[in-house]
């Protein structure tokens, strides 16, 4: 068998082979070889299937066929016709499907190989309507990829009907049909999947722009982390992140503004700005509040960042670029702020993806400005920690040296209520002190009261300054009573007196001198005898009644030796 | 029954009682001082007319005790120096009292001398207010804290 299949109708015919046979024989084959080589350059499905009609019909003589390519999953084609109307055409378009259901139906049982073309009996075509009317000859064969092919054709202008070296040459054309449609079908494949693949490159480019373009932003916002991570000044932080975000998406100006209302506190850093526009904590509160309000979708929630959508709210005294771009965000329920970006320094206008871009650059520095606030208040909170530390430290030392201060002091106190203690009981208890000093102080007053006093009298009895009088003996003076030549005076106080006395004495009490002088001895001659008794440890009467006598001239006064007890001695009389 | 002599003896006992009489003894010993210091003469021959102080310190003893008397008296009142003032008054009475008992045993016809000169001879009787005197002047001693300005005065240091 050769390369078109005619093997087994070349056997058929061998019999009657002469050579009007060769020369048709030869017929067939430049047809054959025709068709091939006419087929062979086109790839057009459609070109081919006319082509091949064309060819088809020449050599065999039939003025009407229809040939046609069926996709037998979707049950789709095309189909292309000679000898017909139009209207059978469409008709037939129309009853592709149906058609192909028809005649390919087999092929899922088998009965149609792949490698085969099939000549289809007619029976019952003609009723269904699905081919054109006066057919007479049906060929249906299957392609690679899951493609089908049919060949309906008409009657032959001799009205005869195929002959076998008809049917072989049909065969052999529809098997240069079936390869050289193998071939365009293969090359529209190939085509189409040049096409594929240049579409999959192009969606592959794309997606490695978008993985390029993401892979950025992803580095961006790393090396936004990596850049932010370390800075815990507040300043320097704001700063730094302000020149990433514009350098991100090329912007030439921006600001960002910072208002935390907890500490009454806001900050702002500008880029691309000569100097800070003039800002009061109220101007930044009504700043935030444009910015908030011109949001579209507000919100307070931490952390949240949200698009202003109308970035000239943020227009402020002292900014003089345009802004295009602008950012209101939350950190807590006290702090909050506003990015705010200027144009591109190339020309055009801010991307839905770069929107995003600083959107996210600005949720992730946001952490950092968390983290970085926390840690200003940490610090804070450590210097004033470090003070309170030093200042306990401080009190503790105070404390310390106040303690051992007063340990001190409660001994000294102690020691001092000892003291004052043994004091007050030295005080309350009888001190010989107390006696000397009274003793002295009434010895002191007493004698000068007394020296000052009209009233007063010696301190010592005068009778123990003047010379001692004459004295005379007990026996003696009994001699001279019994006599009469002397009288006997008793000088002591009359109760003395008269307890006890000298018999025939007279009682002169020196409290009472002058009357008693007046009434009993002013008669008496001054040179009689006076003899005078009367003493005892307290007081020496004798002595100073004897001296008054002699005052009175009366020179010859004696003082009883031994007084009243030397007379009582001596047993003289007494009553 | 038991709880009316614990009763008395506290308020025996207590520092007013001994307060009272304290004022009493200052006050007794500033009047009998007055007449003893205005009249000193007088006051001398009393104590001369015990017959137990040699004769060379009548006077002087006439002119220095009423002014001890005064001294003590007016500490006694005031509370300074109570306790020694107490003692020296009581030491003086000890003094009456055995002037007094020796002058009653020797049978000496006297006054005390204690207010003025001009006094009913002593008695067993003087012997006995002096007594009492003597006992008051103990109670003082031992009892008495009120109305003391220099314990005040201490007892102000030692509560600090």
């Amino acid at each position: 068998m050769d390369a078109t299949g005619f093997e087994p109708h070349r056997t058929r015919g061998q019999a009657r082979e002469g050579p009007e046979d060769l020369d048709r024989k030869v017929f067939y084959l430049k047809t054959l070889l025709e068709a091939s080589t006419e087929l062979s350059g086109i790839v057009q499905p459609q070109k081919i299937m006319d082509t091949f009609l064309l060819m088809t019909m020449g050599p065999l003589g039939i003025t009407r066929g229809v040939t046609g390519l069926v996709n037998l999953q979707t049950q789709t084609g095309h189909v292309t016709g000679r000898g017909l109307g139009s209207d059978e055409l469409d008709k037939m378009r129309e009853n592709l499907g149906a058609f192909s259901r028809r005649c390919f139906s087999e092929m899922d049982s088998g009965a149609l190989l792949s490698s085969r073309i099939e000549m289809v009996n007619l029976d019952g075509f003609e009723s269904c309507g699905l081919l054109p009317a006066q057919t007479h000859t049906l060929m249906i064969w299957l392609l690679t990829g899951g493609y089908g092919g049919f060949l309906a054709l008409g009657e032959k202008l001799t009205r005869r009907p195929l002959d076998d070296g008809d049917i072989e040459l049909l065969y052999g054309l529809t098997e240069i049909l079936r390869g050289t449609m193998n071939h365009a079908l293969s090359v529209l494949n190939i085509q189409q999947l040049n096409a594929d693949l240049v579409r999959m490159n192009e969606e592959l480019r794309a997606s490695r722009e978008e993985l390029d373009r993401r892979v950025f932003h992803l580095k961006t916002l790393s090396d936004l982390s990596a850049e932010l991570s370390p800075l815990m000044d507040l300043d320097r932080l704001l700063r730094t992140f302000l020149m990433m975000v514009t350098g991100s998406v090329g912007a030439g100006h921006g600001f960002l503004v910072i208002r935390d209302r907890g500490a009454q506190d806001f900050r702002f850093a500008g880029l691309g700005m000569e100097r800070q526009p003039p800002l009061s904590g109220e101007q930044c509160d009504r700043w935030i509040y444009r910015a908030f309000d011109a949001c579209d979708n507000k919100s307070f929630a931490p952390g949240s960042v949200c698009r202003v959508q109308d970035p000239t709210v943020l227009r402020q005294a002292g900014i003089e670029f345009e802004i295009s771009l602008g950012f209101f965000w939350v950190v807590d329920a006290s702090v909050m702020g506003i990015l705010a970006l200027g144009p591109k320094i190339q020309a055009g206008s801010y991307s839905a993806e770069d929107v995003d871009f600083v959107a996210a650059q600005t949720v992730s520095f946001l952490v950092y400005l968390k983290n970085a606030m926390a840690f200003e208040t940490i610090q804070v909170l450590n210097r004033e920690l470090t003070r309170s530390n030093e200042q306990l430290r401080r009190t503790i030392a105070d404390l310390t040296e106040a303690r051992h201060r007063i340990t001190v002091l409660e001994r000294a106190r102690a020691r001092l209520r000892s003291l004052v203690q043994q004091e007050a009981d030295r005080i309350g208890r009888p001190n010989r002190l107390d006696y000397v000093l009274v003793l002295l102080l009434a010895t002191v007053v007493g004698l000068l009261f007394n020296l000052a006093a009209p009233q007063g009298i010696p301190l010592v009895p005068e009778t123990l300054l003047r010379p001692k009088s004459a004295v005379v003996a007990p026996r003696e003076a009994m001699r001279s009573l019994e006599a009469g030549t002397a009288i006997i005076v008793d000088a002591r106080p009359r109760e003395l007196y008269e307890q006890r006395h000298i018999r025939g004495a007279v009682n002169v009490p020196l409290s009472l001198f002058d009357i008693m002088y007046m009434m009993k001895l002013s008669r008496l001659d001054p040179d009689h005898l006076i003899i005078v008794y009367g003493r005892h440890i307290s007081r020496h009467y004798d002595e100073e009644l004897a001296f008054r006598l002699r005052q009175r001239d009366h020179e010859n006064v004696r003082v009883l030796e031994g007084g009243l007890q030397a007379w009582l001695t001596e047993e003289l009389p007494v009553q | 029954m038991k709880a009316v002599p614990h009763s008395a003896l506290r308020w025996l006992t207590h520092p007013y009682a001994a307060l009272v009489l304290r004022l009493y003894l200052g006050g007794l010993f500033v009047y009998a001082s007055m007449y003893k210091i205005t009249y000193p003469i007088e006051f001398a021959e009393n104590i001369a007319s015990y017959q137990i102080v040699p004769f060379w310190a009548v006077n002087m003893m006439a002119i220095v005790l009423p002014w001890t008397e005064l001294i003590c008296g007016i500490l006694l009142i005031f509370g300074l120096r109570a306790k020694s003032a107490v003692c020296m008054i009581g030491a003086m009475l000890v003094m009456f009292i055995v002037a007094i008992a020796l002058t009653l045993l020797r049978g000496i016809p006297i006054g005390c001398g204690c207010f003025h000169s001009m006094e009913e001879p002593m008695s067993w009787s003087t012997l006995v207010r002096d007594l009492i005197w003597l006992a008051m002047a103990v109670h003082v001693y031992a009892f008495d804290s009120a109305l003391q300005l220099e314990r005040r005065f201490l007892l102000r240091i030692k509560d600090e």
